[in-house]
């Protein structure tokens, strides 16, 4: 995967929004991202839908969490995502959501939607299971690093 | 089974970017993030309704028509139901 530097900060200034628990941030990268017209919101969902994948899957030691792991998940992205976007990231949403995400299946929400929950999160799976001596972004560059190599090997 | 915590966010503002490295340094888990990696065109075709022949080695080529746009409006329009659930 080659990532757009043009929309590489774009996605990590709204993970950051997500990250830091500030909606409004959030909601201005993602419509940052959004003006900049379908090439780079396409890119941009495909690399955060991406970075959630595997952090999802790396948290999770490459094994797909269980169902019961699944819906304790989301019990707990609702909980957090109470701060920054209620209304969207729902515990039944999160569960759809991450649900999606380990068994891949086209999902009927609005681009909208799937902005706010790729976005959101992949912030919450970026921070909020790190050791004491690491920072998100350094999860993020692994990851991004991580996709990266799979074209260049 | 990993167990979320609340994250240290005070600090955490964000690098603009990521620096440029040679290449992946975290041995441990590069084996694992190469495999989800490789299995991720799935996720994202599946999300976005682009079939995977669109991609190209996970290069997206075919840009969702009207997906910026459908994005801002959600946008507006939630913000408006936001505005006036608070009046």
């Amino acid at each position: 995967l080659k990532i757009d530097s043009t929309v590489e900060p774009l996605v990590r200034e709204a993970f950051a929004g997500a990250v830091n628990k500030n909606g409004k941030r959030l909601e201005d990268a993602i419509a940052a991202i959004a003006g900049r017209g379908d090439d780079a919101t396409t890119k941009a969902l495909a690399l955060a839908l991406a970075v959630d994948n595997v952090a999802l899957t790396l948290i999770h030691s490459g094994q797909r969490p269980p169902d019961a792991q699944l819906e304790y998940l989301a019990q707990r992205l609702a909980a957090d995502a109470a701060d920054w976007a209620p209304d969207v990231v729902t515990r039944e949403k999160a569960r759809s959501f991450l649900g999606s995400l380990v068994d891949p299946a086209p999902t009927a929400l609005p681009w909208g939607e799937v902005a706010m929950l790729a976005f959101g999160t992949g912030g919450w799976l970026l921070a909020a299971f790190l050791p004491d001596d690491k920072d998100w972004t350094d999860f993020l560059d692994e990851i991004e690093d991580a996709l990266e190599s799979v074209e260049e090997s | 089974m990993p167990t979320p915590r609340d994250a240290k966010r005070d600090q955490q503002v964000g690098r603009p970017t990521r620096p440029r490295r040679e290449k992946w340094t975290s041995p441990a888990a590069v084996g694992v993030a190469y495999t989800a990696a490789q299995g991720v065109w799935s996720v994202t075709s599946a999300f976005l309704h682009v079939p995977q022949a669109g991609m190209q080695t996970g290069v997206v080529v075919i840009a969702v028509a009207g997906i910026g746009h459908s994005v801002q409006t959600w946008l507006d329009e939630r913000r408006k139901r936001k505005e006036e659930g608070d009046d």
